[in-house]
């Protein structure tokens, strides 16, 4: 009997959480009961962020679930999907995946852990107060960044990033002290976007993407007729997953406009403004991580 | 088995007399080193990291450190003065001063023990000249110093948003309706009290224009208070700054009211500084130590036992809250205010929420809980902090609060039965 | 000698304690910088919230040890009056078995932090081993001032020293 605590940072209705919590079933299913994974959403078990990766590889954890470009500051190439305007698209993230995961076991592996599957957040997008037909609308704006990548883009379209965390934003925003947001649907909804802003704008500058790890002292700790249940489960549920984001973000984006919220499109014009702007900036970030990101990237452009 | 004897550890730990802060530290180390095959001490020092590290804990010290500097002005001997004149005809007179004293500066501080002190300080003394009984004016301002958490801004409410994962402004609307009303409870209790024993503390005074003259000549002595609380609301809700960095403006104007009065001086600002490492270090061991412990009570399945016991029980809404209370009340016994909410939380937070209270009520249900063990001996904040102020015995003290302890005991299940006087407030933002 | 020993830790802890209490003084600065220059220009300081929970955590080991001497840590002191001298024993080496663990779980994740050259990865990057080290100096400071305390309950010193609070106006 093997039991696991498998931590995630994300509430318990949260789909990245529902989704691990069918894989653990599954597994239950599949080894009769032998491997039981129990999860602690929200934090509960007080690993959630950026110690994620060291966490599952020092054994704190037998198995974690973490947001990939949080754990820059262990191995700066699991940032490559967040490198700013490198992926268009939900179907150009799927494309890249192919080539990123052999890179991703790499890293993986080379820290006590193997990737059993990943499942990737909807695009991003900047929830703003004001209209944004052009470029100059965007400036001055204070808007809450998360990551590098998305700071620096929008410093370049004249924006005035904010950091704060995540438990500020609101209240934030209730006061105005910012006036807009960058992060995906469904974290829209948690915040109940639609009482301080008025419209969504699919911005795409970078791409997030949450792996699940486990410990390869635990993984060789199971017997080799589990171990081969356990990643025909996580290979049968991963597309699965995927299309899961991409309902998640379709069903989140007509609750938003249901609840008042204008669902805009960045002018052609206004995009190409950007990624120009981005290109220098993504050109910085990409020859800090090297050769292999390099050839990831070379690789998926060449496709 | 590892229930069993975690609890053990606790008690044997906690009694022993080590700091409260280590001694949770070692009731983890010792449960998952027998019971758990794990790197004990990476979860130690991550956990640890993780809890002091958590951005929203950021305005902690320096809510305490604005309290610091307060205590080192001529804020609260101004708010006495004011508060005179308008309370001395009421039946109990003075005493009211406590309760009334406690409730502004609540409204500016974020901690229990600096209000109790801080308003402590000049009331004690002065109440005393006056030939007020000792026992009802430390009662009072035992009582009343616990509003300090209830009515926001609160350490205790954002350390139970950090926890509860919920916001921190609707939970500071929350406390203030039940912390005016306990205010209310208190101000009467005193009245009533003072009617039924013929208590007549204050000379008549003959003519009452002279009085209206006093009150409103009182006005101008408030000025610091209305311009630190107009400061403190006015950069969050005009959109200057965020709910944590408004403490920091809080601390700012605080220098500038003292500069203005000329209080402010280099020994001031390093005595308060000085002041304000001692308590944050004090806290701050005691949250880092309670983090490990939730994570390590987890990791033993604790919260899961504990909460399937209570749910075998199939206690109605009403009744778990009565189980909780008496629970409370015996662990706030022995248990300091803080360590109190961190480490039950994981077990109790699911619990209530599964029988349909909500999270913003349940921070202010627990604020209450908490403000009873300031005031409960042996281990009560709010007893030491007066029994620095007059050398009484603990019990004497813990006698002289008890009336105010059952008004608590009595809100709480107002509390229950109308939740909506927390849930109001903050349903509106 | 004893005597000098005593001293110069004491002088150190209180040395570390104003480092924390300026440290807390300095996140107040910062983030008022912060809301001047958000509010006023239009610019925002993207290090604030971070460096501001380093401190935070710095502050609170910082001044761990000055707490502890000065009597500022809550405990319970339920059966001290069994027999006040071998309370205050057995409490101090229980404090202090339980301080070196953490001193050396502190200092393992500071190791950790410095070997691997693991940052924050936020756009400030910071290496964290820079935080960790003030968070394990002022772990040790605190190990420290216990066995100094043990030493002081066996041989009948004072246990605690005043922190002097007489600034007031009045
Ligand atoms: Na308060
Ligand atoms: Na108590």
């Amino acid at each position: 009997q093997t039991n696991w605590d498998l931590p995630l940072a994300w509430p318990a209705d949260n789909y990245i959480t529902k989704n691990e919590q069918r894989f653990a079933d599954e597994v239950k299913a599949a080894t009769n009961g032998e491997v039981a994974i129990t999860l602690h959403p929200g934090g509960s078990l007080g690993f959630k962020g950026p110690e994620m990766f060291s966490a599952v590889r020092d054994g704190l954890v037998p198995i974690g679930d973490m947001l990939l470009n949080q754990q820059v500051g262990e191995n700066k190439l699991m940032g490559l999907e967040s490198l700013p305007y490198l992926i268009g698209s939900f179907d150009e993230l799927r494309a890249f995946q192919k080539h990123y995961r052999l890179l991703l076991d790499e890293v993986f592996g080379a820290a006590n852990q193997k990737v059993l599957f990943t499942i990737p957040w909807p695009q991003q997008q900047i929830f703003t107060k004001t209209e944004i037909s052009t470029i100059g609308d965007m400036s001055g704006i204070k808007i809450r960044s998360y990551d590098k990548s998305s700071t620096e883009i929008f410093q370049a379209a004249g924006m005035t990033p904010v950091q704060l965390p995540w438990g500020e934003v609101i209240p934030s925003l209730a006061a105005g002290a910012i006036d807009a947001v960058a992060t995906s649907s469904p974290s829209a909804i948690d915040g109940a976007f639609w009482e301080f802003l008025k419209y969504a704008y699919p911005t795409r500058q970078t791409w997030n993407t949450n792996v699940v790890s486990v410990n390869l002292d635990a993984w060789n700790a199971l017997s080799e007729e589990q171990q081969g249940q356990i990643t025909a489960i996580a290979e049968k549920l991963e597309p699965e997953f995927w299309t899961a984001a991409q309902e998640v973000d379709t069903s989140a984006m007509k609750t938003l406009a249901d609840n008042g919220m204008v669902i805009g499109e960045l002018s052609e014009e206004t995009r190409t403004e950007l990624r120009e702007r981005a290109a220098p900036l993504r050109e910085a970030a990409l020859n800090e991580m090297g050769d292999k990101a390099k050839a990831v990237v070379e690789a998926f452009q060449k496709q | 088995m590892p229930i069993l004897t975690t609890i053990l550890l606790f008690l044997l730990l906690l009694t022993s007399g080590a700091w409260v802060g280590l001694a949770l530290m070692g009731v983890g180390i010792g449960g998952l080193s027998l019971f758990r095959s794990l790197p004990v001490d990476k979860v130690l020092a991550q956990t640890v990291w993780n809890g002091l590290t958590s951005p929203e804990l950021v305005a902690l010290p320096l809510f305490i450190l604005m309290a610091e500097l307060l205590f080192r002005s001529r804020f609260i001997d101004g708010l006495f003065s004011a508060l005179e004149p308008w309370v001395r005809r009421l039946p109990g007179g003075l005493l009211h001063t406590n309760v009334l004293g406690c409730t502004f500066f609540a409204l500016i501080s974020g901690s229990s023990a600096a209000t109790t002190s801080a308003v402590g300080r000049i009331t004690v003394r002065e109440l005393e000249k006056r030939g007020y009984e000792r026992s009802v004016v430390m009662g009072s301002l035992a009582g009343a110093g616990t509003l300090g958490f209830l009515i926001p801004p609160s350490v205790i409410l954002i350390i139970y948003g950090v926890l509860a994962q919920t916001s921190v402004l609707k939970l500071f609307a929350a406390g203030i309706l039940p912390g005016l009303l306990l205010a209310g409870m208190f101000v009467l209790y005193l009245g009533i009290r003072a009617i039924v024993l013929k208590r007549q503390y204050e000379p008549e005074q003959s003519s009452s224009e002279n009085i209206w003259k006093e009150r409103l000549r009182a006005f101008p002595t408030l000025l610091p208070f209305f311009i630190l609380m107009g400061v403190l609301l006015g950069s969050m809700y005009g959109g200057f700054a965020s709910p944590s960095e408004a403490a920091s403006v809080a601390v700012f104007t605080t220098l500038v009211i003292m500069a203005v009065e000329g209080t402010l001086s280099v020994k001031a600002v390093t005595d308060a500084c000085i002041g304000t490492a001692r308590t944050a270090s004090m806290l701050g061991l005691i949250i880092a130590a309670a983090s490990f412990l939730s994570t390590a009570a987890v990791y033993l399945g604790l919260p899961q036992a504990i909460s399937a016991q209570i749910n075998a029980l199939d206690l109605s809404p009403m009744m778990l809250i009565a189980l909780l209370v008496m629970i409370y009340i015996v662990l706030g016994c022995f248990l300091e205010g803080m360590s109190l909410i961190v480490m039950t939380l994981p077990i109790v937070l699911p619990l209530v929420t599964n029988v349909g209270y909500d999270k913003i009520w349940f921070g202010v249900f627990l604020v209450i809980v908490v403000e009873m063990a300031q005031i409960t001996p042996p281990v009560g904040l709010n007893l030491f902090v007066i029994q620095g102020l007059t050398g009484e015995k603990l019990g004497q003290i813990a006698k002289a609060v008890f009336p105010f302890f059952l008004i608590m005991i009595a809100f709480v299940f107002l509390l229950a039965a109308f939740p909506e006087i927390a849930t109001f407030l903050p349903g509106k933002l | 000698m004893w005597q000098a020993v005593n001293s110069l830790v004491d002088r150190f802890s209180r040395m570390l304690a104003y480092l924390s209490g300026g440290a807390i003084l300095l996140i107040a600065i910062m983030q008022m910088a912060e809301i001047v220059l958000r509010n006023g220009a239009g610019i925002s300081l993207p290090f604030v919230w971070e460096y501001a929970s380093y401190l935070h955590v710095s502050a609170i080991f910082l001044g761990a040890a000055f707490t502890l001497r000065t009597d500022g840590h809550i405990r319970v002191t339920l059966i001290r009056g069994l027999n006040p001298r071998l309370f205050e024993i057995l409490a101090t080496v229980v404090g202090l078995a339980i301080s070196a663990y953490l001193t050396k779980a502190l200092f393992g994740l500071a190791w950790g932090y410095g070997i691997t050259g693991r940052t924050s990865g936020t756009i400030n990057n910071v290496p964290l081993v820079i935080p960790a080290i003030f968070v394990s100096a002022g772990a040790v400071m605190l190990t420290l001032q216990l066995a100094l305390r043990l030493v002081q309950a066996l041989i009948g010193s004072p246990l605690v020293v005043p922190w002097n609070e007489t600034s007031r106006a009045d």
